[in-house]
């Protein structure tokens, strides 16, 4: 074995020494209750919290397809995600995460689902949401252990092959995630995202010194590639409605909706979510600006090859540990993304959908924990199986990903908000703009009705209309049940003037 | 919802919509700090700034914790 290959094997082995050990850790605080499993007892404070909902957030695509896309269309790429999502997303996490959480601690909510089942007793309704969420979840999944196996391959060289690779990392997750629960993926999490954080700055101030401070660079690229400055690769349709998607996409991942209810408090929210702009400039933008700054110093590079720009770089311009840091920050960000999706997944099948028939109520809560655990083990290995097919259909779901969690959000702030609004409605809704935002792209319905803008827009604003519609021809739902659970937000909307009249009026 | 929360989302959606500065979309321009941003880039970073106080706004008076009543 080269030593190169040696030193960046001996980096990430002791990353992924140091996860297992900290998930693991997490094993002995289990209270061995399903609550505790799914949530870590609701007890995460705010910088915890954080990094477990930031971490889940970020994926290898911030660190490889950032920079490979920042290679080709120069800064905007930055803004592309910052300017909406990083104080958009936030503030929908207190849009949506206020009232959820609230409706969590006084019934025990753990999913969308709950919420949506709680909101309209439409167990329909409930399911429909939960398959919507493993639809686009484990195809994620798949592409996480996909990701993964080949960063190993790629970066030792191919001493570890893409199948053990990949094998590697689902069993780490694997072990931490079944034993460990919501507590051991968030505390997995933290170190990940200092991991990817750390590993990103110092890969950017390397890049930086190497092409001479950003102001030589910016010149340089003035004069031989103005077309990263100009953004003219990059259409402001694609630009505007991408802001859309992917801020109100977020707060509807799975795994980070049901993170959002793990805080200890109201105010542990609060903190973590004033994190959130700063962390996500942060992060894109370091990104962003070493694969913009990478183009002077290794041109040429068509289409996908630039994903590959950051391994380049180092490769041929940093000392071998630097290859090494890259490794463990690109695999913190993968496992983060995966380990929450697991989770996730396993939480939405297990609890929404295998525990919801009737049959489930005489099973005791350690039996469902381990059935809980069986549900995640065999995702485990379905995920890594998928991760060697590598079948094409299942990895075009995840390109629809985030345009269809964007979609939920519109039952999602329907069941929070508005009393008049019927599940027919919902139902209605939800169908309409997922089958929408799938047809536009598979030509079904021809492109020019997207207007150049994403599939997920036109879905979004047929959505609301058809929600509009359906609820206003049908029957109101029943008044004493919705008052039940908007009796839960009475002291949040309490205030001496209201629009839209009393509360306790249906619009 | 409440009158501030109208008010909220309405500057989001202002916002959101003149974040797309389409008037300058596919110009270059000069870099105007520290030789590196254009007024390009500090214009999507004051848009990134609103919303950093929208969310400093929305956490001092928008979130209810039922355990500080």
């Amino acid at each position: 074995m080269e030593q190169q290959t040696f030193t960046v094997l001996f980096i990430i082995a002791l990353y992924i020494i140091a996860i297992l050990a900290i998930g693991l850790g997490a094993v002995k605080y289990a209270k061995g209750t399903l609550e505790d499993y799914y949530t870590g007892s609701r007890e995460f404070k705010a910088l915890v919290l954080f990094c477990g909902i930031f971490a889940a957030n970020i994926s290898a695509v911030t660190l490889i397809g950032i920079p490979g896309q920042a290679y080709h269309n120069g800064w905007i790429m930055w803004p592309y995600f910052v300017t909406t999502w990083a104080w958009l997303s936030p503030i929908l996490f207190y849009t949506v995460g206020n009232r959820a959480w609230l409706l969590g601690k006084k019934y025990g909510y753990v999913t969308m689902s709950d919420v949506i089942i709680g909101r309209w007793n439409s167990k329909t309704l409930g399911y429909l949401v939960a398959v919507v969420g493993l639809i686009y979840t484990v195809p994620y999944l798949m592409t996480g252990a996909m990701g993964a196996g080949q960063v190993l391959e790629g970066l030792t060289q191919g001493t570890i092959p893409y199948w053990l690779g990949a094998l590697i990392i689902s069993v780490v997750i694997g072990i931490y995630v079944i034993m460990g629960g919501m507590r051991g993926s968030i505390w997995a999490n933290t170190v990940q995202a200092l991991v990817f954080m750390v590993g990103a700055l110092v890969i950017f101030l390397y890049a930086m010194s190497t092409v001479g401070g950003p102001a030589q660079v910016t010149q340089n690229i003035m004069q031989n590639n103005p077309q990263l400055l100009s953004r003219e690769n990059l259409p402001w349709q694609t630009f505007f409605s991408f802001g859309i998607i992917v801020a109100l996409g977020v707060p509807m991942f799975p795994q980070l909706f049901t993170r959002l209810l793990t805080g200890k408090s109201i105010g542990e929210l609060k903190k973590m979510s004033m994190m959130y702009p700063f962390a996500g400039l942060f992060i894109f933008s370091v990104c962003v600006y070493i694969g913009m700054w990478g183009h002077t110093l290794i041109p040429g590079l068509e289409g996908k090859q630039a994903e590959q720009i950051i391994p380049l770089f180092l490769a041929q311009y940093a000392p071998v540990f630097m290859t090494g840091i890259l490794g463990a920050a690109i695999l913190a960000a993968t496992m983060s993304t995966m380990d929450s999706q697991l989770l996730a997944a396993g939480t939405i099948f297990t609890k929404d959908i295998l525990l919801k028939s009737s049959s489930s109520s005489n099973i005791d809560d350690k039996q469902k924990l381990l059935i809980s655990k069986s549900v995640l083990f065999a995702m485990v290995i379905i995920s890594y199986v998928l991760a060697l097919v590598k079948p094409t259909g299942i990895i075009t779901l995840v390109n629809w990903a985030f345009g269809g969690f964007a979609c939920l959000i519109v039952p999602m702030l329907a069941a929070l908000y508005w009393r008049r609004c019927t599940k027919e409605a919902a139902i209605a809704a939800l169908l309409v703009s997922q089958i929408v935002q799938v047809a536009l792209p598979l030509g079904i319905i021809p492109a020019s009705f997207a207007m150049g803008m994403l599939p997920g827009v036109p879905a979004l604003v047929l959505g609301l209309i058809v929600l509009i519609v359906v609820t206003y021809i049908t029957p109101a739902p029943d008044q004493k049940a919705t008052n039940d659970f908007f009796s839960t937000f009475a002291r949040l909307t309490k205030e001496s003037k209201t629009i839209g009249g009393d509360p306790e009026v249906t619009v | 919802m409440k009158p501030k929360e109208w008010l909220l989302y309405a500057i989001c959606a202002f916002l959101v919509i003149i974040r797309v500065d389409f008037w300058n979309w596919g110009e270059i321009k000069e870099p105007i700090f520290l030789g590196w941003l254009s007024s390009n880039e500090l214009y999507q970073l004051l848009i990134w700034f609103i919303g950093l106080i929208l969310v400093l706004w929305v956490a001092n008076s928008f979130w209810y914790d039922p355990d500080q009543d």
